[in-house]
């Protein structure tokens, strides 16, 4: 072969596309639709739904209990649509209780509230030990938690997907949604850290 | 989060593009497409990639998420021939077609399969 042919790819790549041209061929899938998931999970999605949510939570006390009691339902009222058969529960974290998720099979997540997940979530480290050793998990993530407070982990399935509330920061009490919007980090609401104080914001 | 002041726990990875190659979204696109038009259900997309990171760890895989996807992509290959929807040499055979088509097309053409 000359050298003039085109970029032969990895050996992955040419599996993707090789799958992608089978499951096209049989129609199984269509392409503008393909087109359509990346464009939203890459652009559209992503973890400023979560917030929203949650800072909606923070100042709306009748949008929180609508939340807590059914999370898809309170997402898909902000236009956050989950895809079909997953159920969304809101988990609110306390002066006693703090939630954390984890996925110890595979690495379900929340999508339509949080986008794709961190590379960490998808590790067998966090997968074990945030089951096995949950507080050591939050102090490498600077979440220093009181001996007194509980954690509660989550093992999200492909029904159910858990969003954490976190408590919202002191000095915060006049603060509108857009800014406390800014405080949620996709970290927090995966309860791997708590939201951020607010003169950790960067100006 | 950029934020946290992890250090050594392997948690940490910097704020990036949700996929690190156009390969990896292809991958997940496709997952989600047969989830949306009713072909995989996502307990059994579960199950499947759940016992192919399993397998893959056995293997000596870290699995430290980086693989993510490549678990994802071998996991959807032995759907495709469970179900009978394309036998693995089909799959094989349609890998080396596409190798073919890179190596007999020429530089800055459209690569397509014959």
């Amino acid at each position: 072969m000359s050298s003039d042919h085109s970029h032969l790819p990895s050996e992955t790549e040419l599996r993707a596309k090789a799958l992608e041209s089978l499951l096209v061929e049989k129609g199984l899938v269509k392409p503008e639709a393909l087109d359509a998931i990346i464009e939203t999970y890459q652009d559209k999605v992503g973890p400023r739904n979560g917030a929203h949510l949650v800072a909606l939570a923070w100042t709306d006390a009748e949008f929180r209990q609508r939340l807590l009691a059914d999370a898809s339902a309170a997402a898909a009222e902000m236009g956050y649509f989950g895809r079909q058969g997953e159920h969304l529960k809101a988990v609110e974290n306390t002066p006693e209780i703090h939630n954390l998720v984890v996925c110890t099979l595979c690495s379900c997540y929340p999508w339509t509230v949080l986008g794709l997940p961190p590379v960490w979530y998808k590790s067998a480290p966090y997968r074990s030990r945030a089951v096995s050793e949950p507080r050591s998990v939050l102090a490498e993530f600077g979440a220093e938690l009181p001996e007194e407070v509980r954690i509660r982990v989550w093992d999200s399935t492909s029904e159910m997907r858990y969003l954490v509330v976190p408590m919202r920061p002191a000095g915060t009490e006049d603060w509108s949604v857009e800014q406390l919007q800014r405080l949620v980090t996709r970290n927090a609401m995966i309860g791997v850290e708590q939201a951020l104080a607010p003169e950790r914001l960067a100006p | 989060m950029a934020n946290s002041p992890v250090s050594g726990s392997g948690f940490r990875e910097p704020e990036g593009p949700a996929f690190r190659a156009p390969w990896e979204a292809q991958v997940f696109a496709l997952v989600c497409a047969l989830q949306d038009a009713g072909k995989l259900s996502p307990a059994e997309w579960s199950a499947l990639l759940g016992e192919e990171i399993r397998l893959a760890k056995e293997r000596g895989d870290p699995d430290l998420g980086d693989t993510y996807y490549v678990h994802c992509l071998a996991a959807l290959e032995k759907w495709l021939s469970e179900k009978n929807f394309a036998a693995h040499d089909e799959i094989g055979q349609r890998i080396a077609d596409w190798r073919a088509a890179y190596l007999r097309t020429p530089h800055g053409r459209p690569v397509e399969l014959r």
